[in-house]
């Protein structure tokens, strides 16, 4: 491991016949962090996954996972769980699980299974094929597949797609006892509301390139909060002309205010005081499901 | 190291511990010897009906002598004779009465049933389970109206078939020198019977009615032309057949004696040959299919991602591959362990061509690994079966070639055509078991270019297979043309790194 870093990828190309899926990427994970990848469809995600998995080789530039940068497989300290299901259907739960622990180089695995068939209420579908479980329970098992091997990096792709809420939060809570033993966890999702919640860092990839990359706190430094909402008493006859505003739209009992620039709610603050009762006005902080559709639109339209 | 021998373990397993793999390994035995007897178990299930059969005999002399032989036949299908126990023929005679026509027709049915090439059953009819009676048309004014009236008969089921029996039928053409010399075209045409019915050109009731037929018109013709007696049973003498009985070759034994080897038979000669390629086909295809499933479900469920983010492409297919060897052995291990202890029961023992064993476990390997390496890399390439059996037609009209020309290589191992079509690496493996399964001598150096040859294609069948595989298993969307393929195969920059024609999100 070089420093502190789990992954690091420096100046990293990856072509595809004429597409370029991947440009020119740095990206350095921490020791330890949960790092959340997120873009949309198409911008490049799973291509940087798959060369930290050494699927692919980068056409320039390298790719570092757990101090080695290179190598015609992953690192048996990788644990993956890929958006798409891939489990044998034929085959029964323990076996599958003892099957892909054996290929991570992982023999005796069969406390961990335990353990994790337990921690995941899957005991009583240690017998059963694969076939026979349910979407939810399938994902379950594969997430046991991801983790049974102990990994030091464990890269999730859309990690809690088909579960419920009760089984989501039983999984969410052991991704965060994973990350307690020190593993560093990928977390690459389309649900920006999971990745506020559950990364510490986040990385948004873009038509090939990096857009976004810091903590919650820095991303929302740099996007600013620009849109107000706000709610006047019943008997405010009607609203004054607000030229700060650049968009208005009604949701509900709330009038929505996207401004240029945060300063200028003052400015439409003592215009609404002027006309009537404020019963509510809010300054709102960009989620990162603004900042990603943002970006994404801005991208669209470029 | 261990990552291919837990990857060739499961695919083991996966191969071997199915209810899929036991009944195909039950039902193709089954399947290929069950061909051989059904024909004669449907026909024990058929229903014997009376057929009636017209016949117009312009020569008078044929219809009484016939209807003898029909009703001989009938006889002894009813009472399941066979020709030999019967001691008759069809050509048995219709009149007791004419002392004459008796002893040479007697004589006639001796020598007959002496010439058993001549007398056996398929000849006589008797595969034929259905009983038949005659029905005397009058020949004279027989013209084409009449032939009509009776088709329609038989299109309504009152008639099985008619026969005309053209009067000139008895009469011996003239011949002399300068006639066998050349022949004048009217005499090279022979008179000919007619046989009419719904199914006249496979009609096993039309070959029997012609070899008894024809009986009847060499008696006849005999009988009438030269002395009647005695010419013609001295003439049926002098045919007689002497039969030529195979031989092994001599050879020395211990005691110095000179010995004849064992006596090849059909059993050695052409079954045992057959039984050892059918085995090494069972084995191609049981290696071979299993795989293409295989590769199909790690692809099309995506769990080939998850095995590339263990086991790198190499490992991967390798550990495949050997697992996939693994069971076309315990395929081998299961027929030849089971055709041994039928030997064994049925007194076959040293039937068992020792010998081969060796070089059919190499060929083997070899032909599995050969194909199952090509229906990995076609199963790489596509995303549903029929996209792969579109792909594999070619490979399949390889893998029967031998089925085409098995008969010619076992009738001369060592022919040009044998020869040829065993140097051909993708048939070798079969061809050449054929080969030296015959218990001909196969000259060494064949055995060893052929084995040479034979090797160099499976290495690069295997490594052009693992540049498809490794290109295309990750791919999605349409399958690769064949010269995306090749591309794959030579190209340097491709095989560096591997293609994706879909980037995922």
């Amino acid at each position: 491991m070089t420093g502190n870093s789990a992954v690091r990828l420096r100046a990293v190309t990856k072509t595809f016949g004429s597409t370029l899926a991947v440009s020119n990427l740095d990206l350095e994970i921490p020791t330890g962090s949960v790092y959340g990848f997120i873009g949309p469809n198409g911008s490049g995600k799973t291509t940087t996954i798959r060369m930290i998995l050494r699927i692919f080789q980068p056409d320039s530039g390298t790719v570092e996972v757990l101090g080695a940068d290179r190598g015609d497989c992953a690192d048996s300290r990788v644990g993956y769980l890929p958006e798409e299901r891939g489990l044998y259907r034929r085959m029964k739960v323990r076996e599958l699980l003892r099957y892909y622990s054996r290929l991570k180089g992982f023999r005796n695995c069969d406390p961990e299974i335990d353990f994790w068939l337990k921690r995941l209420g899957a005991t009583d579908w240690s017998d059963r094929r694969i076939e026979s479980l349910s979407k939810g329970m399938s994902q379950k098992i594969q997430f046991i597949a991801a983790v049974v091997a102990r990994p030091q990096l464990l890269i999730l792709d859309e990690p809690f797609s088909g579960l419920d809420p009760v089984n989501l939060e039983l999984l969410r809570d052991a991704i965060l006892e994973i990350r307690a033993r020190g593993t560093t966890i990928i977390f690459s999702t389309h649900e920006m509301d999971v990745a506020e919640r559950m990364c510490e860092r986040v990385f948004m990839i873009h038509k090939g390139r990096k857009v976004l990359d810091g903590t919650l706190d820095q991303i929302r430094s740099m996007h600013p909060a620009n849109e107000l909402r706000l709610r006047m008493s019943a008997e405010t006859p009607h609203l004054p002309a607000l030229p700060e505003a650049l968009h208005t739209e009604q949701r509900g009992q709330f009038l929505h205010c996207t401004v240029a620039d945060p300063s200028h709610s003052q400015k439409i603050l003592q215009r609404l005081l002027a006309c009537g009762q404020v019963e509510h006005f809010e300054l709102l902080r960009p989620s990162l499901h603004d900042i990603f559709v943002r970006i994404a639109l801005e991208g669209a339209q470029s | 190291m261990n990552k291919i021998f837990t990857i060739a373990w499961r695919e083991y397993q996966a191969m071997v511990a199915t209810r899929a793999f036991v009944i195909a390994l039950l039902m193709m035995p089954i399947l290929m010897l069950g061909g051989a007897w059904l024909p004669a178990l449907l026909r024990g299930l058929e229903t014997p009906e009376l057929r009636k059969i017209a016949v117009v005999d312009s020569t008078s002399l044929l219809f009484n002598r016939f209807q003898e032989a029909v009703k001989q036949r009938n006889v002894q299908l009813q009472s399941k004779q066979t020709p030999e126990t019967a001691g008759t023929s069809p050509s048995a005679p219709a009149d007791a009465g004419n002392s004459a026509r008796s002893d040479s027709d007697a004589l006639i049915s001796t020598v007959r049933s002496q010439q058993k090439a001549d007398t056996r059953g398929e000849e006589l009819g008797l595969q034929d389970i259905h009983l038949y009676e005659l029905e005397e048309i009058p020949a004279e004014d027989f013209g084409d109206e009449q032939r009509l009236a009776l088709s329609e008969r038989i299109r309504r089921g009152d008639l099985y078939a008619f026969i005309e029996v053209p009067a000139d039928v008895l009469e011996p053409r003239p011949f002399s020198p300068e006639n066998l010399k050349n022949p004048a075209p009217d005499l090279v045409r022979l008179p000919a019977m007619k046989w009419v019915a719904e199914d006249a050109a496979l009609s096993d009731a039309r070959r029997w009615s012609e070899a008894a037929m024809n009986q009847l018109i060499r008696s006849q013709r005999l009988s009438s032309s030269v002395s009647p007696i005695v010419l013609p049973t001295v003439l049926l003498e002098l045919e007689r057949r002497s039969p030529m009985e195979g031989g092994g070759l001599y050879a020395r034994d211990e005691s110095g004696r000179i010995v004849s080897e064992s006596k090849p038979d059909e059993i050695t000669s052409l079954l045992l040959p057959m039984i050892i390629m059918m085995l090494m086909f069972m084995v191609i295809m049981m290696s071979a299919q299993p795989m293409l499933e295989s590769v199909l479900e790690e692809k099309t469920l995506r769990i080939a991602e998850v095995l590339l983010g263990a086991a790198s492409a190499r490992e991967l297919m390798a550990g495949k591959l050997l697992g996939n060897v693994g069971g076309s052995l315990t395929v081998f291990v299961v027929y030849g362990s089971g055709g041994t202890f039928m030997a064994l029961q049925q007194g076959y023992a040293d039937r068992i061509p020792l010998h081969i064993i060796p070089w059919f476990v190499v060929y083997q390997i070899l032909a599995v690994l050969l194909y199952s390496s090509v229906f990995m890399a076609i199963a790489a390439s596509v995303t549903q079966l029929r996209e792969a059996q579109t792909l594999l037609l070619p490979v399949w009209m390889v893998v029967l070639l031998p089925m085409f020309v098995w008969f010619n290589v076992v009738r001369e191992p060592n022919s040009a055509l044998a020869t040829t079509i065993s140097m051909f690496p993708p048939a070798t493996p079969m061809v050449m078991t054929l080969r030296m399964a015959t218990g001909a001598t196969i000259p060494l150096w064949q055995n060893l270019f052929s084995l040479v040859l034979t090797i160099g294609c499976t290495y690069f069948g295997v490594i052009a297979a693992a540049r498809i595989y490794r290109q295309g298993i990750l791919r999605q969307g349409k399958p690769p043309r064949m010269l995306e393929m090749l591309t794959w195969i030579f190209s340097q920059r491709q095989r560096n790194q591997l293609h994706q024609t879909e980037p995922g999100p």
